[in-house]
């Protein structure tokens, strides 16, 4: 049987010791019990869970976080499942979702929903929400922490590279090892309790509902902190729906949180932080980059990022857009062209660079549902991604009770996710009456914040900012 | 924009584009449509879809009779696909009293030629075959009742009016209305005013503001109703369900489309309750018990604009010449809105309409005369 699991890395090393059965489309796969279902089935060979709606299109993987629709399957009788956030269970019925998803076989085991009453609720648990939640608690609240995927560590558990800033706030450090302190402290934390799994899909006049597959709880919480993360945009070109297309984010997930190599020659679309790492971050894991190209005239991310590349002999093209993802059911190829100062394609051109993977790097969108939901003033800032709430220095919302964080309030980086996690929580806590984290400890965490945004960097977050902080 | 029309529609729901593209099709195309958000922003995007004649008053049957066989060739007529599908009607009811009452709705309703008729189990398993047949004692079944897509038929009916000639202005607010020595009007928009010898009020939850700003005070409450949507799902479901106050749907998209009634008809927000949720989840699943895997995707609020009588205001205002009303639908707005698109053009462009309705008349509130109609389902 095909596998496509990576067996040695320089940095990662993944578990595989419990190996489980599942069945997809009759056909016995053999994952591991960390793996989810979406990441099994690529392991095995396969590429395609469904086929459009409309269409019948081949449809794949995109986000690999559980923000898109890409992966739905029917799973145990029950359609529409995001099979890339569901883990697998020895004995899964998986099949292959054709059109629309059929009407499930069983009646849900759901019954009912549990109330709850919560001091404090965070919604997500990456790198904003995980120390939203410590914060909190250590300051004395009580702390509901709820996440969708299965595990915690949102984005952080996939970043392999070393963080830069000041030593204060975890500069040198990698990504991974920031996420397993976190992790580690909050289990340490007996005012937290975890719900992962748990998606939060509505806001119920100051009530949040979260659900996992069999039981829904409906949160009655006196602060919220939503840091709810991003998802990545698409880009518009033919075929962008056709398996082997992937957020760039999608194919680090892969490589690093499940050693699962997305593809064996890719094509990296968008030079910024992201294109760049992860494009190394490929090369790391054995798999051959075909091209770097980006469309702005020059490269967007860190020259120190960009060498990196360079020197491993990867060519980076900018002022170039890919056209088309050629293929019938999985990319064979891609078109790319030369654009002009309108970014338009110019004719003549196109050049076919062989590849099975086109990775989009195209910048991510603030995953704002629950906050147009709670129907908070939000403002339309490109520097940051999308629409954004406007906040005041605290992450404190429109809704007093409502605090953002991370890049929910705006497409950032980790480590000022992290450091407004902190600033909110400490906040939530600080409104409830909790003191057990003098005033001072946020403060300085605010001015490190700002310090942090003062470089080259940060001046388009903070022409961003200027739109949406409301200044008391 | 221009600054003079024959006519000004506001509001562009379904009432508003249908008069709108019925009036240009009689070549009456010195029109405009003034929406204050986007088309369908109000009743008619958030409504349940549903289309019906098994109504219990003989106005209302006559004009969903006359509606339903509009809906039919609508997606020809507008050479756009609504969506429209006699997926047929199936109340269900479950205690001897509402049986009873139901027979006598259909002798009724058969009497005006709409052929709903009575039957058991069996029949309304087969017509929808996830139905649990513990959960009523019979059916009340009519095969041309059915559903469209909202959305659908206000960009239907507004590419067709467009075509025509009409002119559609979106986000544009009518903040104030004037009467002219001249027996004509002038509209005050955020966009500029306009001058117009007709008025029609089709502005939904809005109406009753628009009317006022002429002096007209139009007796409307408006009541909160809410609307789920499941994920999408082959189809598998057939009719329309109503039972009580619940009601779904399946739609051409696939979703399950339904709501009931909760207790909070009076609030002034818009707002999606859990309430609503929990209720509308344990009344669908006990009617088709395995809904109970399928997830919810939407959920959202609009207004029934309910008048005294439940039947909407058709017609002209004697007091006001030239400002005619197409409003007060009591949440049926969106089944009667091809109907009254017809009635209120022949009215506007030949001096009268084909069917009379005259009794649908703003003065029979002044004279009393109001209509009963008891099936508002919701």
């Amino acid at each position: 049987m095909e596998d496509n699991r990576i067996a040695t890395h320089p940095i990662l090393a993944w578990n595989r010791e419990n190996p489980v059965r599942i069945t997809y489309d009759g056909r016995q796969i053999t994952a591991y019990s960390l793996e989810t279902v979406a990441m099994a089935l690529y392991a095995a060979g396969v590429k395609q869970y469904s086929t459009s709606s409309r269409f019948y299109r081949p449809r794949g993987m995109f986000c690999a976080i559980g923000k898109c629709s890409s992966c739905m399957m029917r799973v145990d009788g029950i359609p529409n499942m995001r099979t890339c956030v569901l883990q697998v269970r020895d004995g899964m019925d998986v099949e292959t979702q054709h059109g629309d998803g059929k009407f499930p076989d069983a009646q849900a085991a759901m019954k009912g929903v549990k109330e709850k009453n919560a001091e404090v609720l965070v919604i997500g648990g990456g790198p904003a929400g995980l120390e939203a939640s410590l914060w909190a608690a250590k300051a004395g609240a009580h702390v509901e922490l709820l996440d969708q995927n299965p595990q915690l560590g949102g984005q952080l558990v996939k970043q392999t590279h070393k963080f830069f800033g000041s030593a204060k706030e975890n500069a040198g450090t990698r990504g991974i090892t920031i996420a397993k302190k976190l992790i580690d402290e909050v289990a340490a934390t007996p005012n937290i309790t975890v719900y992962s799994g748990f998606t939060a899909f509505g806001w119920f006049q100051g009530a949040i509902c979260a659900a996992d597959q069999d039981h829904a709880v409906l949160f009655h919480p006196r602060k919220i902190v939503v840091a709810t993360g991003a998802a990545e945009k698409m880009l518009m070109f033919k075929n962008n729906d056709m398996p082997g297309v992937f957020g760039a984010g999608a194919a680090q997930t892969l490589m690093n949180v499940y050693g699962i190599k997305p593809g064996n020659k890719v094509l990296m679309v968008g030079a910024g932080n992201v294109g760049l790492i992860v494009s190394y971050q490929l090369m790391q894991a054995g798999i051959e980059v075909a091209l770097v190209i980006e469309g702005a005239p020059r490269v967007g991310g860190y020259l120190v990022h960009a060498s990196k590349i360079a020197r491993n002999g990867v060519r980076i093209m900018t002022r170039h857009t890919v056209l088309e993802a050629v293929g019938t059911d999985h990319v064979e190829a891609a078109i790319i062209a030369e654009v002009d100062e309108n970014w338009q394609p110019i004719p003549g051109t196109e050049q076919r660079i062989e590849c099975d993977t086109i990775c989009l790097s195209a910048g991510l969108k603030p995953s704002t549902e629950l906050l147009e939901q709670a129907k908070l003033d939000l403002a339309y800032t490109g520097e940051l991604g999308g629409w954004v709430a406007k906040r005041n220095w605290a992450m404190r919302t429109s809704n007093p009770d409502i605090f953002a964080a991370g890049d929910a309030s705006g497409v950032e980086e980790a480590s000022t996710a992290m450091m407004e996690g902190k600033i909110a929580g400490l906040q939530a806590a600080y409104d409830l009456g909790h003191a057990d984290v003098p005033v001072e400890e946020q403060k300085e965490t605010r001015h490190n914040l700002d310090d942090l945004r003062a470089g080259p960097f940060g001046v388009k977050i903070c022409i961003g900012l200027k739109c949406v902080e409301v200044l008391e | 924009m221009r600054s003079s029309y024959d006519c000004v529609i506001v509001g562009g729901g379904i009432s508003g584009l249908a008069i709108a593209y019925e009036l240009a099709k009689r070549g009456y195309k010195d029109v405009a449509v003034v929406e204050e958000c986007y088309l369908g922003s109000g009743s008619t995007g958030r409504c349940g879809s549903g289309i019906r004649a098994q109504f219990t008053s003989p106005d209302q049957i006559v004009l969903l009779r006359e509606a339903e066989e509009m809906w039919v060739h609508m997606s020809d007529e507008l050479e756009y696909d609504i969506h429209f599908n006699a997926c047929g009607y199936l109340f269900l009811w479950d205690t001897p009293e509402l049986v009873e009452k139901a027979r006598q709705n259909v002798a009724f309703q058969n009497e005006y030629g709409i052929m709903s008729r009575i039957i058991d189990r069996q029949e309304a398993k087969e017509i929808c075959p996830s139905l649990n047949t513990d959960s009523f004692l019979v059916g009340q079944w009519y095969d041309k009742d059915g559903k469209a897509f909202p959305f659908d038929t206000v960009t239907g009916y507004a590419q067709a009016a467009r075509r025509l000639g009409v002119d559609i202005l979106t986000t544009t607010h009518v903040f104030q209305l004037e009467t002219t020595p001249a027996h004509t009007f002038t509209v005050h928009t955020t966009q500029g005013n306009i001058e117009t010898k007709y008025v029609v009020n089709a502005a939904g939850p809005g109406s009753k503001e628009i009317a006022a700003m002429l002096g007209v005070d139009l007796p409307y409450r408006l009541d909160k109703h809410q609307i789920m949507a499941t994920e999408p799902l082959e189809q598998f479901l057939g009719p329309m369900l109503v039972k009580n106050s619940l009601y779904y749907l399946q739609t051409h998209r696939g979703n399950i489309v339904g709501g009931t009634d909760t207790g909070d008809k009076n609030a002034a927000d818009v707002d999606c309750t859990f309430e609503f949720l929990t209720k509308f989840a344990r009344e669908a699943t006990e009617i088709v018990p395995r809904l109970a895997g399928v997830k919810l995707m939407r959920q959202w609020a609009g207004y029934y604009v309910v008048s005294p009588d439940a039947h909407p205001v058709l017609g002209p205002i004697d007091e006001v010449p030239g400002f005619f009303q197409a409003n007060g639908y009591s949440g049926h707005g969106f089944m009667m809105g091809p109907i009254v698109g017809r009635l209120l053009a022949e009215y506007i462009a030949v001096g009268k309409p084909s069917i009379d309705i005259e009794h649908y008349n703003f003065r029979r509130f002044a004279r009393g005369e109001l209509l009963t109609e008891k099936a508002v389902i919701g």
